[in-house]
């Protein structure tokens, strides 16, 4: 847990490599999987989630504590893997961002993919575990801009103002991307939910 | 080749024994077992029941431990004892052998076909994962063996 | 439905991330529209499932090579051999995690470790820590007060 996090840089601030392991043992899951699901190339992930390491190691005396260390270490990652995306991607952010009426189709009543093929009580199902694989395989087909804020948002946990802060965008632009971005993956899940979805409950818009 | 050394440290290692005496009667050894619950996704929480354990919880990155059971069982040498989990799996235990300054017990997940022996001194306890990780959340067990 | 476009990418919005009036505007509509509350169910429904498949995806992974690159990369001396870097962390690092360097350990053969660990005060009653895990996968973390033995997540049963 964190207090234990920052005992560890401390002594690897002083020095011990152990300690140092430990930090990157405990967190190296998280890190790449936060990199692969912006830059989406498993090889891609884990330069960039080695890269990561390589930079906190180099700049644990300017870790202050004033977030935790796992916030810092996941902050580096998913600069570094945005960074790799802004060198490759074709940048049609505005008009990606734009929401017109006809955005909201396969969005509506009677439309919902995840919540009619999950039920009330998606805990424990077999298919909440499906789909959290699918929806992973799902984001590798969304463009760059929707891959990093969604991963920024649910592996991050960033709120709106961070992610406005973050990415350089309005408040109200991270809202509408975010949208955006969800109901992409809804399209793309809907065929694979929707099979096990009762008639009429499932199969959304995949426009 | 970390497996290849690990299959090979599986051949070597047995050979070094454990300097504890021979093992002791089979009286029954009250164990203390206890079920938790951690939760990576939650308000940051810690049960003071399990404040024995926070050296060990500390480091594992969940940041909400509850318990949910204990129990203190007698047991005898080898006579398997079953928990029950939230979930509807079950971990069995078995106390393997008790020397004057250890004990070991075998933690036995059948539905995950897998199966630790650990060998702890007084004073320590196992700290177990017996679920998998759903949504954050994942049980645990703790034995702690009072020879 | 004009409303909707308004509405609808606030929806999902976590408790403190609108101003007041607007998370009151959003209420009341949603309230009043059914599309609005089959999103918020919809994205209720969905809520942890991207974190947990990329989890999943990273748990798949094995990550034995990872931080032994890492270490290297930032000036450390070539790896000794598993043995020896076992023994020495145990005996530098009581505290510390050392069983990742073993995981994931293969199904296939049993692993026996027995270390000795004289020397060390706070080990007094654990000279030796005997650990045998076969079956699935597992990461063991060592403590002066006892081991912690985890799962990982791509077997569930």
């Amino acid at each position: 847990m964190e207090a234990d996090d920052l005992a560890l840089v401390d002594a690897a601030r002083a020095g011990d490599r152990g300690a140092f392991q430990a930090l990157v043992i405990r967190h190296q899951r998280k890190v790449y999987a936060v990199a692969l699901g912006i830059v989406k190339d498993p090889d891609q992930a884990w330069d960039v989630a080695q890269e990561a390491f390589v930079r906190v190691h180099s700049h644990l005396a300017d870790f202050k504590g004033d977030s935790s260390f796992s916030t810092w270490v996941l902050r580096i990652a998913s600069h570094l893997s945005i960074d790799a995306l802004r060198r490759e991607r074709n940048d049609r952010r505005a008009s990606l961002d734009d929401l017109h009426e006809a955005d909201l189709a396969g969005t509506g009543a009677g439309e919902g993919i995840l919540a009619t093929a999950l039920g009330a009580d998606p805990g424990e199902s077999a298919l909440r575990k499906e789909l959290a694989g699918k929806m992973a395989e799902a984001l590798g087909q969304l463009p760059a801009i929707h891959r990093e804020i969604l991963v920024l948002r649910e592996l991050e946990g960033l709120s709106y103002e961070e992610l406005a802060a973050r990415l350089g965008i309005q408040k109200g632009t991270v809202m509408s991307r975010l949208f955006h971005a969800r109901k992409k993956m809804q399209a793309l899940l809907g065929a694979y939910a929707g099979r096990g979805a009762p008639p009429g409950g499932g199969g959304g818009s995949h426009g | 080749m970390t497996r290849t050394a690990a299959a090979c440290l599986a051949l070597l290692l047995p050979t070094l024994s454990l300097a504890d005496g021979p093992a002791t009667s089979p009286a029954p050894v009250p164990v203390r077992v206890r079920i938790l619950r951690g939760a990576r996704q939650a308000p940051p929480a810690f049960d003071p029941k399990l404040a024995d354990l926070r050296s060990q919880l500390s480091k594992l990155s969940y940041v909400r431990w509850e318990q949910v059971s204990e129990q203190t069982v007698d047991m005898s040498d080898r006579k398997p004892h079953t928990v029950q989990l939230p979930n509807g799996d079950e971990v069995t235990l078995v106390v393997e052998a008790v020397k004057p300054r250890t004990i070991t017990v075998e933690v036995a997940l059948s539905r995950r076909r897998t199966r630790s022996r650990l060998t702890i001194g007084r004073g320590q306890r196992i700290v177990h994962q017996v679920t998998a990780e759903r949504d954050g959340v994942a049980y645990f067990v703790t034995v702690h063996g009072m020879p | 439905m004009s409303d909707c476009t308004h509405y609808r990418p606030l929806v999902g919005s976590r408790p403190g991330e609108l101003a007041a009036a607007e998370a009151g505007a959003l209420a009341a509509h949603l309230a009043t529209c059914d599309g609005c509350r089959a999103w918020e169910a919809e994205l209720a429904a969905a809520d942890g499932l991207l974190a947990r498949g990329l989890l999943a995806e990273a748990a798949r992974r094995d990550f034995a090579p990872f931080v032994d690159r890492v270490l290297e990369r930032v000036g450390r001396r070539a790896p000794a051999p598993l043995l020896e870097r076992l023994v020495l962390a145990f005996r530098r690092h009581p505290a510390l995690a050392i069983g990742a360097a073993l995981a994931p350990i293969a199904a296939v053969v049993a692993l026996v470790l027995a270390l000795r660990l004289g020397g060390d005060g706070d080990l007094a009653d654990a000279r030796a820590v005997q650990l045998t895990t076969e079956g699935g996968a597992t990461t063991v973390i060592q403590s002066k007060d006892g081991p912690v033995v985890l799962l990982d997540d791509d077997e569930e049963s």
